[in-house]
């Protein structure tokens, strides 16, 4: 009777040792969403948030192993960490793309604006003051339109690519430049009028 | 009760010979791992990041594994030793990253602001500089790279920088190569140009004549008188100002000694008043053959002429076919000091331009 009780005890300590399950569709689900919300562009896009999402899944993947490691196991904190994480990375994937879509049409809208400038750059080439046998002496500005132009063009590509943040450092630069082209231009201009006049 | 007591014996003993795993360890090494990902250890101490997050993965690997096996057969020590080396490394990579990035912000600082010093010489002294299609372009081309470079920088994004960085500095390089050997070679001449303009002006003085000297790198002509100097005017000249006119079409003002040939008022000529230039003359008529029969001219070139110091400039750049421009309220000043027959004295420096030294 007494061994019966004794192994009754050692089969039921065993026996709650094991008793709760590995919350193992939880963490498929938080790393499906982790997934999706890298696939998204999460790493470029919303870098901190993704970082920050790591961490919480190596916090709750750390939980799980704490738990696996205890005599009496209870997976609810960790389940709760883990349905966090997923909600986070649903969050992050949503935060993701709408990142994207805001940076597509400034990608956009910043082509135009830019090819506008060096249209009217061009077009105040044309007015500019040359010489008596009609040679340009804007060359070097000219030159520097092309090169926004050219810059433009590779953004182009750039954008297609998906390469958006490059796509839009390099548009900045280039509507800067071709904004103060522009300034220089009408400047210059409006320095010959004046020189003109006397 | 014995059994009672043997029962609560065997669960204290079964507590107290549980394995712990590393908890505050693994605690430790993620703490340390995530400023190590605040300095960008990824990005400026690769190596040592890499060991960290390797470890740190083992560590929960080793964990794992133990978490698999029987309660009292656990052993957590490999495990406590992994976080312990993820740690380290974490703490080491942070370090490295910290120094490593202000290091490598600081290089491609120094030599983005070297090429903008560079560049900038083309907005300056280099400005006028007669450079090639190739070379206006490239020119072009390097200024805008610079921008973009030196907006990545700001914003902390270096990927790639040292690769772009050499293009550029090789672009920029041959750009100063240019300019400087240009300056130099033109900077040669100086003290022949002295020669020319001061006896020139002895034999002004000597003679009592008007002289009129054109000094192309300053872009100024001076009107003399016996000797002294009466007037300084600004000029503007051909696109190729620098250099010896070789033929017609070059956009170049001729270099040496002339003579006012003709008076042209206004009426005469489509640039307000003009002073006619006796170009070519006997040297550069000799000068274009020999240049000619050696090659250095295509057969079909023309000498060129109708060289003048004429109205119409203060454009405020260079746009002459190799003619020299004043303005018209300056033209009138000239025009009454200047006879026909003065002699004209075209240099390219009077002393050598200061980045050639």
């Amino acid at each position: 009777m007494k061994y019966t009780f004794i192994s009754a005890m050692i089969i039921g300590m065993i026996g709650l040792t094991s008793c709760a399950d590995v919350p193992q569709e939880e963490v498929d689900a938080a790393n499906a969403a982790i997934l999706e919300a890298k696939t998204a562009g999460a790493e470029i896009y919303v870098e901190a948030e993704f970082q920050a999402l790591n961490d919480s899944m190596t916090v709750a993947m750390a939980s799980l192993e704490e738990q696996k490691s205890k005599f009496f196991k209870n997976y609810d904190v960790t389940i709760e960490k883990l349905t966090a994480v997923t909600e986070q990375a649903a969050q992050v994937t949503a935060n993701t793309n709408e990142a994207i879509n805001l940076l597509k049409d400034e990608i956009s809208e910043t082509i135009t604006e830019v090819q506008g400038l060096v249209a009217a750059g061009r077009d105040l080439i044309a007015q500019a003051p040359r010489g008596k046998e009609g040679t340009t002496a804007l060359v070097a500005i000219k030159a520097e339109l092309d090169a926004i132009e050219t810059s433009v063009n590779e953004s182009n590509t750039m954008f297609q690519n998906g390469q958006l943040k490059p796509t839009m450092e390099k548009l900045t630069v280039a509507r800067e430049k071709a904004s103060s082209i522009n300034t220089e231009l009408t400047e210059v201009m409006s320095k010959y009028k004046v020189a003109a006049k006397k | 009760m014995g059994l009672s007591a043997l029962v609560v014996l065997l669960v204290l003993t079964g507590y107290l010979l549980y394995p712990k795993p590393p908890l505050n360890e693994l605690a430790l090494a993620r703490e340390k791992l995530a400023l190590a990902d605040k300095q960008k250890a990824s990005v400026y101490a690769i190596a040592n990041y890499k060991m960290a997050k390797g470890f740190y993965d083992s560590a929960m690997t080793a964990w794992s594994d133990e978490n698999d096996r029987f309660f009292f057969l656990r052993n957590y020590e490999e495990s406590r030793i992994f976080a312990s080396k993820s740690i380290d490394y974490a703490e080491m990579a942070a370090l490295e990253a910290k120094t490593g990035s202000k290091k490598l912000t600081n290089n491609f600082s120094t030599r983005l602001k070297n090429i903008g010093t560079q560049l900038k010489l083309f907005d300056g002294v280099y400005k006028s500089l007669p450079m090639g299609k190739k070379l206006v372009n490239l020119l072009a081309n390097s200024k805008l790279k610079h921008h973009e470079l030196v907006l990545a920088l700001e914003k902390g994004n270096t990927a790639r920088m040292d690769r772009k960085l050499k293009e550029l500095e090789t672009g920029v390089g041959e750009l100063v190569v240019f300019a400087k050997t240009t300056m130099d070679e033109f900077s040669k001449e100086v003290p022949t140009w002295k020669k020319w303009v001061a006896s020139a002006i002895e034999n002004s003085r000597k003679t009592g004549s008007a002289l009129v000297i054109v000094n192309k790198y300053e872009r100024e002509c001076q009107v003399y008188s016996k000797g002294k100097l009466q007037a300084s005017y600004t000029i503007e000249l051909g696109t190729n100002w620098m250099g010896d006119k070789q033929r017609e079409g070059d956009k170049t003002t001729p270099e040496g000694h002339y003579k006012v040939m003709k008076r042209k008022a206004n009426g005469q000529t489509k640039y307000y008043k003009a002073l006619l230039l006796n170009y070519p003359n006997e040297e550069d008529k000799s000068r274009f053959k020999k240049n000619k029969e050696s090659g250095i001219i295509p057969q079909n070139a023309s000498i060129g002429n109708l060289i003048e110091i004429h109205g119409e400039g203060g454009k405020g750049l260079d746009w002459t076919d190799g003619c020299i421009a004043l303005e018209n309220s300056d033209m009138d000043k000239i025009w009454k000091m200047v006879p026909e027959n003065t002699p004209v004295v075209i240099v390219g420096a009077l002393k050598v331009p200061q980045m050639s030294n």
